[in-house]
């Protein structure tokens, strides 16, 4: 159980969506505050009005791309990304551009339990951040973050188990082991199974005659 | 529609994005084009200024608009230009990057190679079966279902087929998503001690294709197939 409290700012402009989010980020996640962002910190911070310091006490941004579209092209915008935690929120059609942004995107049609899982993984992330001192932007860990997880996840996954075989075996909800699918293939950037099954080989994770190509 | 296109010389946009140069031999407009303007060397090939504008948009990411009032006869031209566009991986791209697996095989190659080598001969055979499909039942159908309309009275071509360009749609995946997941292993996972040279030139080649394959999608889902289904409506 995290023993601190997580700090959301959430940037949307729709109070009907904003509101159902808090919603379910209160009764769904543990030990977290939620605040919108009404004074406008973010595009006061690309504006140079803001400090990135009114940024910092939040862990988790999570951002409409809409709110900062006159933003985009802000030279801030790209090492704001990379430094921060920050969930996409998209409320109307997704442009794949946008959406590569972010590391975790929360869409309009996902349901209360895909949204639930993003933000909770974004919340592993942190603390795993956190409890690794060494993981730090000036020492880069030069092997892709897979999370143990999802280690185990992959190593099935490339010997040809179904979903709902993996479910079974790591006593979790077939649901998360799609979750987990969908966040290997962001991490590594393959898609195929087959091509999954080449990574796991030259990161050392199964012998090369345990998987099916 | 970026219609100002029409009043530059196709020698110069070549200079500038030799990509077009695909385009308009996959129109059968050949080289040596001379002074010619986009809109002269469309009425001298009688190729609609529409068609030939979206297809450069189109290679240049521009996402093409609803083309209306296409005729029959630019349907024709489209399928030529799917066809070609079909022979040109299958007998120019494919064997350049096989060569390059080839040459990455040589002298006691790491396994991950191995591996690499039957994924690509696996999407090949996939891409080549799809392309199969195409020439021979999507494409003739849909000449078929034109030439019926054309000539009522002519039985000899009257399709029979219960088919419909749906069902070509749905036959249509994402062909471009496995050569990312090449480039990706290229890139990032493969390691080091391959020649770099011929490592270097097959992603070079790869992001050819997957830019290639992938507007060759957008122009049957975004064109073709758009106006397939309302000739089947009607």
């Amino acid at each position: 159980m995290r023993d601190r409290l997580t700090n959301i700012l959430i940037v949307e402009k729709s109070d009907l969506i904003f509101k159902g989010l808090e919603q379910i980020i209160n009764n769904r996640i543990l030990k977290c505050i939620v605040k919108r962002d009404t004074n406008n910190l973010i595009n006061g911070y690309f504006n140079g009005g803001i400090t990135e310091c009114s940024l910092c006490k939040y862990d988790i941004l999570i951002i409409n791309p809409q709110a900062i579209i006159s933003e985009l092209d802000h030279p801030k915008v790209n090492v704001f990304l990379s430094n921060s935690n920050i969930i996409g929120l998209f409320s109307s059609f997704v442009d794949r551009n946008s959406s590569l942004l972010f590391n975790n995107n929360i869409y309009i049609n996902d349901t209360e339990d895909q949204i639930v899982d993003t933000i909770n993984n974004e919340i592993n992330q942190i603390d795993k951040t956190n409890s690794n001192p060494k993981n730090t932007i000036e020492n880069i860990n030069l092997e892709e973050q897979l999370s143990k997880r999802e280690v185990e996840v992959l190593k099935l996954l490339v010997r040809g188990y179904t979903a709902k075989e993996i479910a079974s075996k790591l006593f979790i909800s077939t649901h998360t082991v799609v979750t987990h699918r969908k966040n290997i293939s962001k991490k590594l950037n393959i898609k195929s199974t087959s091509a999954m099954a080449i990574y796991a080989v030259t990161a050392k994770l199964v012998n090369i005659d345990d998987i099916l190509i | 529609m970026n219609n100002c296109l029409l009043n530059i010389k196709v020698a110069e946009a070549i200079e500038k994005n030799p990509r077009i140069i695909l385009i308009l031999e996959r129109l059968s407009i050949p080289l040596g084009v001379k002074e010619h303007t986009f809109s002269s060397i469309c009425k001298a090939y009688n190729i609609n200024e529409k068609l030939l504008i979206c297809l450069i948009n189109i290679s240049d990411s521009i996402s093409p608009q609803i083309l209306d009032g296409l005729s029959f006869n630019d349907i024709r031209k489209i399928i030529e230009y799917l066809s070609m566009t079909h022979d040109y991986f299958q007998n120019e791209m494919f064997p350049i990057i096989d060569r390059g697996i080839l040459e990455l095989l040589k002298n006691n190659p790491p396994k991950e190679i191995l591996l690499l080598s039957q994924f690509y001969k696996d999407y090949c055979n996939e891409v080549i079966e799809h392309f199969k499909y195409e020439n021979e039942v999507a494409f003739p159908y849909i000449l078929s279902l034109i030439n019926n309309i054309e000539n009522p009275q002519d039985t000899s071509t009257q399709t029979t087929i219960k088919y419909c360009v749906n069902d070509y749609k749905s036959h249509h995946d994402n062909i471009e998503e496995k050569l990312n997941d090449m480039m990706s292993l290229l890139i990032k996972f493969i390691p080091p001690q391959i020649n770099y040279r011929v490592r270097r030139n097959m992603i070079f080649h790869l992001n050819e294709l997957k830019r290639d394959l992938n507007n060759h999608s957008i122009i049957e889902n975004n064109i073709l197939i758009p106006i397939v289904s309302k000739i089947e409506e009607n």
